[in-house]
């Protein structure tokens, strides 16, 4: 972004230079944290608490030899006691994962055949997931695809629709119609 | 027409003016238009019920909490009026922030952070068999307190009013540094991640068009995408993504965060209401400390809970018996918990500038309809009616709170029982829907996903997510007032040039100051203890 910002105009360049400065500062300070000298060190490395414990020790100097390991340890250490902070405490990596995954899943399907389809697949595959009985996936599968609906009458544009293909989804309507006539 | 109020031996206009609006706010909330939803029920007081309870379902689930029950509704509130929809939001929050003190006692879970103290002392008397009498003091103490530090808030407002009015564009563009300056100092470790969390929230809100120049930046992708991406990235899909996707993706990691076993609803709610109002001077205390510390940005109810319990515990008669079931740690968490409400609302309201992650997403709200914090906010041909209903709404929803917290309290513990697995999809679910419907933008829904993969790894690895979600919320306005200041500033200033308002007293009295306070709480604490680490050895 830095780089990008050469070619606009000074007024419009001044205020994503000066952060894309910053943010390539911090970032290269913080790749080279176990390095730093002193203070810097402290800055960058070592957590600070205005409120709450502040118990940090001082280490200025002492271990700027030790070893990218040891040092990250000792990092993520200082960083779990700090007072108040928010952590996320994670037992299993699974979960995170097969949620991120099946939300780039969801995105991708809404892409393609729109909000309203792609809702009860979502609902019904993280159900499968979990190990839910079958009768749970299927009538919350359908109690996301009733609040789908539900957001397609109350908005002013159809989310049923491909959000990238504009694909139009048969209306529910027409398929409950086309079903009953069949039978 | 004004009259004089002294404050510390400066004279402050009260401008009685205001009144009128104020005014206007009660009718606003409590008499209505003509053309409510519900007849004979106000628009207003509606939604303040409807966010309360809603947020006393979102903060009372396992894992749930304001932030998260706010973003959901943020775009719901796009159609509606813009006091109706702040109102809303305001009512989450204050319902949230008692809601999570439900799980707190009932299964040591706390649905929010803030809560955690509460577990404390709430749970221990949930084992006891009194778990109705710690969800009564809990009501109680929130709604009392909660009320009282709104009361005084809106006593204090004229002054608040005079002092906001006086500070400028420099000002304002210094003050949001500060607050990320604040954030990062106050909330975790490691300053240069907070700083950079927070840089890079802003350098996000430079992609789009140019305020001063109507240059399109940093736009790249398909056509279509080019397009969007030219109105900027929402930061209101940023918001959803941050508090809703990554916050789901923790929750399937965590294990045992339901209740597992049947929680009895023993102890008696009377005796809750009796033990609280027995204890006066520790509830307002508490309340009082919440609302101070809640003022700090990035401080937030957590460590303002912290800070109450650990005074009752200090001035207790008793201190040996917290922790085993002492109503006072419960009192003082529960009372500080809402008291944190009013005093966080100051900054965001006065400055853009937000003492928590719920107040960021209630900025978020003000900015998507239309209305900018600051002056604006304190001016009768302004906002100020809009500020008047939101500090009415908060008294309200207090006294919401107590009625359905002592009359529910037997049934609240059903909320905890729901399972994780139920909620994960739906809150994605919405989350997803909401984002689209918000303005319709394939970027909205990809800025969704990735924002909130993105801030699961953030807070993961200690990166300050409200550091991030300030920059992303103010850079517009933090841009705006920046490039405004600079027209502003001497050029003729040697080397500085036109950034000489930022440092000059010449040009500016309180930017000077201002930049100077920044720097101190920066970098202040790290010299000193280079300069005594020096003196020791030597």
């Amino acid at each position: 972004m830095f780089r990008g910002s050469i070619a606009f105009s000074e007024e419009a360049a001044q205020f994503p230079r000066i952060l894309s400065a910053l943010t390539i500062g911090f970032a290269v300070l913080l790749l080279a944290r176990n390095y730093l000298p002193g203070p810097i060190r402290a800055f960058v490395a070592e957590p600070y608490q205005l409120v709450g414990d502040n118990e940090v020790e001082d280490e200025f100097g002492d271990d700027a030899d030790e070893t990218t390991d040891d040092a990250a340890e000792a990092d993520t250490e200082d960083d779990e006691n700090i007072a108040g902070a928010y952590v996320y405490d994670v037992d299993d990596w699974v979960g995170p994962a097969v949620v991120a995954l099946l939300s780039l899943g969801y995105m991708a399907a809404a892409l393609v055949i729109g909000l309203i389809y792609s809702t009860p697949l979502f609902v019904a595959a993280y159900l499968i997931w979990a190990k839910r009985p079958w009768s749970e996936v299927v009538i919350l599968a359908f109690a996301g695809f009733v609040l789908a609906i539900s957001f397609d009458i109350i908005t002013i544009r159809s989310v049923g629709d491909g959000i990238w293909t504009g694909w139009q989804a048969p209306s529910p309507w027409d398929q409950i119609r086309l079903f009953l006539v069949m039978h | 027409m004004s009259v004089s109020l002294l404050l510390e031996g400066v004279i402050i206009p009260l401008e009685t003016s205001n009144w009128g609006v104020f005014g206007d706010a009660l009718r606003g909330l409590f008499v209505g238009g003509e053309n409510e939803t519900i007849p004979f029920i106000p628009d207003a007081l509606f939604y303040v019920v409807f966010g309360i309870l809603i947020g006393i379902v979102v903060g009372a689930l396992p894992g749930l909490g304001p932030p998260l029950g706010m973003a959901i509704m943020l775009p719901l509130t796009a159609p509606m009026q813009p006091a109706n929809g702040i109102i809303l939001l305001i009512g989450v929050y204050s319902g949230a922030m008692y809601g999570g003190s439900i799980a707190a006692v009932l299964i040591n879970a706390p649905g929010v952070s803030s809560s955690a103290a509460t577990t404390f002392d709430g749970y221990p008397m949930s084992k006891q068999g009194r778990a109705a009498t710690a969800l009564s003091i809990s009501a109680t103490a929130s709604a009392i307190a909660g009320f009282v530090t709104v009361i005084v808030l809106l006593l204090f407002s004229p002054i608040l009013i005079q002092l906001v009015l006086r500070v400028g564009t420099p000002e304002y563009f210094l003050v949001a540094v500060l607050g990320l300056a604040m954030i990062v100092i106050v909330t975790k470790g490691s300053m240069a991640k907070g700083l950079l969390a927070g840089v890079a929230g802003l350098l996000i809100t430079t992609i789009g068009t140019a305020q001063m120049t109507a240059e399109r930046r940093y736009i790249i992708g398909p056509q279509s995408l080019q397009f969007e991406l030219s109105d900027g990235i929402s930061f209101v899909a940023v918001l959803i993504g941050l508090f809703a996707i990554a916050e789901m993706m923790k929750l399937a990691g965590q294990k045992g965060s339901i209740s597992q076993s049947d929680i009895k609803m023993d102890g008696g709610i009377l005796e809750g209401i009796k033990l609280t109002i027995a204890r006066p001077v520790l509830m307002f205390k508490s309340g009082f400390i919440g609302m101070l510390v809640g003022a700090v940005p990035g401080a937030g109810a957590t460590v303002s809970n912290f800070i109450a319990y650990s005074e009752a515990l200090r001035s207790s008669k008793s201190p040996e018996t917290f922790g085993e079931g002492n109503e006072e740690g419960v009192i003082a968490s529960e009372a500080s918990n809402n008291g944190t409400v009013a005093g966080s609302i100051v900054p965001a309201i006065a400055f853009g500038i937000p003492g928590s992650s719920s107040t960021a997403i209630l900025i978020g709200g003000l900015l998507m309809h239309g209305i900018n914090p600051g002056r604006g906010m304190f001016e009768a041909s302004g906002e100020l009616q809009t500020t008047y209903i939101m500090l009415l709404a908060l008294l309200v929803g207090n006294i919401i709170i107590l009625i359905f917290g002592l009359t529910m309290v037997t049934k609240l513990g059903l909320l905890t029982k729901i399972d994780t697995d139920y909620i994960i999809p739906f809150v994605i679910v919405l989350s997803f829907l909401g984002t689209w419907v918000l303005d319709f933008r394939i970027i909205d829904v990809l800025s969704l996903v990735l924002f909130g993969i993105i801030g699961f790894y953030m807070v993961k690895y200690n990166y300050s997510i409200i550091a991030f979600v300030l920059g992303v919320v103010l850079g517009d306005i933090a841009e705006d007032n920046f490039w405004r200041s600079l027209l502003l500033g001497s050029s003729d200033f040697p080397i500085v040039g036109s950034y000489s308002i930022f440092i000059d007293p010449g040009q500016r009295l309180l930017a000077p100051f201002l930049t100077l306070t920044i720097f101190l709480i920066l970098f202040g604490p790290f010299v000193k203890r280079w300069v005594d680490n020096k003196r020791s050895a030597t």
